[in-house]
């Protein structure tokens, strides 16, 4: 039976110069595919008689051990693997097809990329150690995402019933994440589903839009609608959908896609509001509120402007042929900021609702 | 802070204020144990042989049997995947290997098989004749603990009077 040691004899593992694969007509290799100088040494080396650098403690430094093996079966493993990569990338030179499938393949493997991506800021990352643009780092991250969140967001989205209630179906395709800025002290990502006080979401949320897939970012446009599904339509004894904000034609890059107060400011007008932020401000009495934020892929511009805060979104999308590739949501109830919000945006004062069953059924 | 000596002293003076008892008789007899303080805690009773059977049993339990956790520092888990992953894609690709050449073996069998029919009809049928009955014979071993003395009966016959 053959053997790794064999299989790869003919590779000199000297642990002195290792660098992985790469192709022959790369000019300047990206920054993301080294790992930081304090760690490369101890990551491709072996940790040194100091102690690994990524212990911060002197005392904890000295006392480690690395497991006896495993320099030997690293350099062995290490060689192997960028033989394989070097082959995938000779195979990207002589075919065009599958090219950021193998691209990918080449350097999954790499240890520095897998050190970048474990121990770095997945969603606010720095370009220098977690690169978006290099389809392996998104790879990374949709492995990253599909293990949990992206399973949190559908139980969400289908526990609260926002599919069907906004959307009939849905397949998560981009992580979005959310949050309120500067005006609170709840400067965080929200989970989706979370109940959030009306002093929170009182100004338009930040939201970031990771895109995973090989897309044209120069000319690939995005929509993001917010609706409410659960607005009292009293005139029907029901409940009615508005919308709370649209955005369209949002361009995004795959290492710049956060969307926040200051770039809609900043943007020279290529960015389409459909309509203008209306906070939620639920009334008194009536259950807790669904906000639901949707991203879609838009094939096209979209330079309507929305005048009535009704909303069909089915019709919508379906007239602008959208494609929708993310969600989330979060849920407001009555609070006692509510009036503060509504004395801000100028809007009339809430109506307080009792619990009297209506003559007539609901529909 | 007031010491827990001075403490009761003063407890027991102030109930001895209130009339009920001889203030004399109390400071002599400190320090007093008072309910809320007492220790509590159980004294072991377990006789000897109990002992013994728990130790034992603790011994064997699955916990002791689980190694201990290898606390690895994030360049040696990164080491320690990069093996794990070489491995995993060497194996891989040897399976793939073994895979690719019995189809091939299969699809010379059966390539060989049509130029035999097209060549050689009667020798083919001859090829394919279905042998009924014709089986590795069960009775020539059975499962033991401990290989047999004689490995294999060669001349194994088949029992006439069944």
């Amino acid at each position: 039976m053959a053997t790794v040691a064999e299989s790869t004899s003919s590779v000199s593992a000297k642990s002195a110069d290792k660098t992985w694969a790469k192709p022959s007509n790369l000019e300047n290799e990206p920054r993301a595919f080294k790992a930081p100088s304090k760690y490369r040494s101890s990551l491709l080396n072996g940790v040194s008689k100091e102690g690994p650098p990524s212990l911060s403690s002197k005392k904890f430094k000295l006392r480690y051990n690395s497991p006896s093996g495993l320099q030997d079966a690293f350099d062995v493993s290490y060689a192997y693997l960028r033989d394989k990569s070097q082959e995938l990338y000779n195979k990207i030179e002589s075919s065009n097809e599958n090219k950021t499938q193998l691209e990918i393949e080449a350097q999954i493997n790499n240890p520095e990329v897998r050190f970048n991506f474990a121990y770095n800021d997945k969603l606010e990352n720095d370009p220098q150690y977690i690169d978006y643009e290099q389809p392996v780092y998104r790879e990374l991250l949709k492995q990253d995402w599909e293990s949990k969140d992206q399973m949190l967001l559908m139980q969400r989205l289908e526990q609260l019933h926002a599919i069907p209630d906004t959307l009939p179906t849905f397949e998560p395709k981009v992580p979005v994440s959310l949050k309120f800025l500067n005006h609170t002290t709840v400067n965080r990502w929200i989970e989706p589903g979370t109940v959030l006080s009306s002093n929170v979401t009182a100004y338009p949320p930040s939201i970031k839009i990771q895109e995973l897939e090989q897309v044209d970012t120069k000319t690939q446009l995005y929509t993001v609608l917010i609706v409410n599904p659960d607005v009292a339509d009293i005139a029907n004894n029901t409940y009615k959908t508005q919308i709370s904000w649209g955005l369209s034609n949002v361009k995004l890059e795959y290492n710049d896609n956060f969307i926040t107060p200051r770039r809609l400011l900043e943007d020279d007008g290529s960015i389409n509001e459909l309509i203008d932020y209306l906070p939620p401000v639920p009334e008194k009495n009536l259950p807790t509120q669904r906000f639901v934020v949707w991203v879609f892929r838009q094939p096209a511009p979209i330079n309507v402007k929305l005048t009535e805060r009704d909303f069909n979104i089915r019709e919508f999308v379906k007239v602008n042929s959208l494609n929708a590739v993310g969600a989330h949501m979060w849920r407001s109830t009555w609070d006692l900021n509510v009036s503060k919000v509504r004395e801000l945006y100028g809007l009339p004062k809430g109506t307080v609702f009792h619990k009297v069953r209506g003559e007539k059924r609901m529909k | 802070m007031l010491t827990f000596p001075i403490k009761s002293q003063i407890a027991t003076l102030s109930r001895a204020v209130n009339g009920s008892t001889n203030t004399k008789y109390l400071i002599s007899s400190l320090p007093l144990q008072f309910a809320r303080g007492k220790r509590t805690k159980r004294t072991v009773t377990v006789s000897a042989g109990t002992q013994r059977i728990i130790t034992q049993l603790s011994v064997i339990s699955a916990r002791k049997k689980v190694p201990r956790v290898l606390k690895l520092s994030n360049e040696d888990l990164i080491r320690h995947d990069t093996v794990q992953r070489a491995w995993t894609l060497f194996q891989r690709e040897k399976r793939q290997q073994q895979d690719e050449q019995l189809s091939k073996q299969y699809d010379s069998i059966i390539n060989a098989l049509e130029d035999l029919k097209a060549v050689a009809p009667e020798l083919y049928a001859v090829a394919n004749k279905k042998e009924k009955g014709k089986r590795f014979p069960l009775e020539a071993r059975i499962p033991v603990d401990y290989p047999p003395n004689k490995i294999w009966y060669y001349d194994v016959a088949k029992d006439e009077s069944k």
